[in-house]
C-alpha cells in the first residue's frame, strides 16, 4: 500500500514541478521537488524501495527534458546510494543535518549537469550558470523541509 | 445572524464567479487574437495549448498539446503572435516538446532588419538571447528589430525573434555581440502555433 503511495506521490510532485508557477521562479530557476522526495525516501522508507523511487523519480524527470542522455536517472540513484551510507556513518534524525545534505547535494547535482549542459555544446555564460546554480540549490534546500513533512506522512 | 452568513455566502460565490470570468475574458482575448492572426497569416499553422514546461532551471522548453496525429512532426518552427518562440524537437501521438529560443542549446540563424546584418543569436537560459559572431564594426545599434534570416533551415524568414537592448565588444576585441530581448515572453506563454511547411 505505501509504494502506491510513494509512487502516487511521485507523479504529484513531477506534476507539480512541471506546472512550477512562474510568479514562484526567483531568477528563471526553480526547485528540484523530485531530487527531494527521492532523498527523503532514504531517511523513512529502507534502501531498495528508495533506489527503485530515486530512479523512478529521475526518468520522469529526464522524459520531460529536451537532452538525449537519461543523466537524472543516473544521478538521482547515486545520490540515493551515497546518502543511504552516509547515513550509516553519521546520524541523520537531526533536521538540520537533512537540510544540509540537501543542499550539497543539490549543488553537486546541479554541477553535474551544467557541466554536462556545457559539453554539450550549449553556451551558458559564467553570470548565469552561477545563478543557474546558486539559487536554484538555495531553492530546493529552502523547500526541502515541505517535502519531508509529506514523505513522514507517507512513511506512518 | 442566518441573513448576514447566507449574504457573505452569496458574495464569496460571486467574487468567485467574477475571477472565473475573468479569466475566461482574458482567454478570449489571447485567442482572438491567434484566430485574427491565424486568417491574416500566410502561413499555414496548427494552434496548440502549451501543457507543461521543463522541469529543472537548465534547459528551456515546453511541452505542447498537439502531436503526429495534428501534423506536427519534429523540426517544426514554433511562433505566437508576438514573435518566434522554438521549434518541436519530439513529436509523440498527442503532444509534441518544443525547445524554446532561449535554450542554451538553441541557435537562430538571425539578421538585423535594418541593416541586414547576420549573426546567430543564441540562448542563455537568462530572460535576453546573445547575439554573436558580429564583426567588431557591425552596423547594429540598440533598438535594432532582429528577425529570422533565409539561412536558417529551420524557420522561415522574416519571423520577428527581438530587439537589440545592449551591445558588447568580446574578449578579443576582434568581434562584437548584442543582448537581444526576445519579442516573445518565453516563462508566460500559454498558446503557441506551429508553422507547417
Amino acid at each position: 500500500m505505501k509504494k502506491w503511495l510513494i509512487f502516487f506521490a511521485l507523479i504529484i510532485i513531477a506534476t507539480l514541478q512541471l506546472n512550477w508557477p512562474a510568479s514562484l521562479s526567483f531568477f528563471n530557476t526553480k526547485p528540484d521537488l523530485l531530487l527531494i522526495f527521492s532523498i527523503s525516501l532514504v531517511f523513512y522508507f529502507n534502501f531498495k524501495t528508495a533506489l527503485v523511487s530515486s530512479v523512478l523519480a529521475g526518468l520522469f524527470k529526464d522524459a520531460f527534458l529536451p537532452s538525449a542522455i537519461a543523466i537524472n536517472t543516473l544521478s538521482f540513484a547515486v545520490w540515493s546510494y551515497l546518502t543511504f551510507r552516509l547515513s550509516s556513518q553519521v546520524s541523520t534524525e537531526n533536521s538540520y543535518v537533512r537540510l544540509a545534505i540537501i543542499l550539497i547535494i543539490a549543488v553537486l547535482n546541479n554541477i553535474v549537469i551544467g557541466i554536462q549542459s556545457l559539453n554539450s555544446g550549449s553556451f551558458i555564460p559564467a553570470g548565469i550558470f552561477l545563478r543557474s546554480l546558486i539559487i536554484s540549490s538555495l531553492y530546493t534546500g529552502a523547500l526541502s523541509p515541505l517535502v519531508f513533512k509529506l514523505t513522514k506522512k507517507i512513511a506512518g | 445572524m442566518v441573513k448576514l452568513e447566507r449574504l457573505s455566502s452569496e458574495a464569496e460565490n460571486l467574487r468567485r464567479r467574477l475571477f472565473d470570468l475573468r479569466e475566461i475574458e482574458q482567454e478570449n482575448l489571447r485567442l482572438k487574437s491567434i484566430l485574427n492572426f491565424k486568417q491574416r497569416s500566410p502561413l499555414r499553422i496548427i494552434p496548440a495549448r502549451v501543457i507543461a514546461r521543463s522541469p529543472d532551471s537548465w534547459s528551456s522548453s515546453v511541452i505542447i498539446d498537439k502531436g503526429r496525429d495534428s501534423g506536427i512532426r519534429t523540426g517544426m518552427a514554433v511562433i505566437n503572435t508576438q514573435g518566434l518562440v522554438g521549434r518541436v524537437i519530439e513529436s509523440s501521438g498527442s503532444n509534441s516538446k518544443i525547445l524554446l529560443i532561449n535554450d542554451p542549446s538553441q541557435g537562430v540563424s538571425s539578421i538585423v532588419q535594418r541593416t541586414r546584418q547576420e549573426g546567430l543569436a543564441s540562448g542563455s537560459l537568462g530572460a535576453n538571447l546573445i547575439m554573436r559572431y558580429l564583426p567588431a564594426d557591425a552596423q547594429i545599434a540598440v533598438g535594432d528589430i532582429i528577425i529570422t534570416s533565409e539561412l536558417s533551415r529551420v524557420y522561415p524568414k522574416g519571423l520577428l525573434v527581438g530587439t537589440v537592448v545592449n551591445i558588447g565588444k568580446e574578449f578579443s576585441g576582434l568581434s562584437c555581440y548584442a543582448v537581444v530581448k526576445p519579442a516573445v515572453k518565453l516563462s508566460d506563454i500559454e498558446e503557441v502555433l506551429v508553422i507547417i511547411p
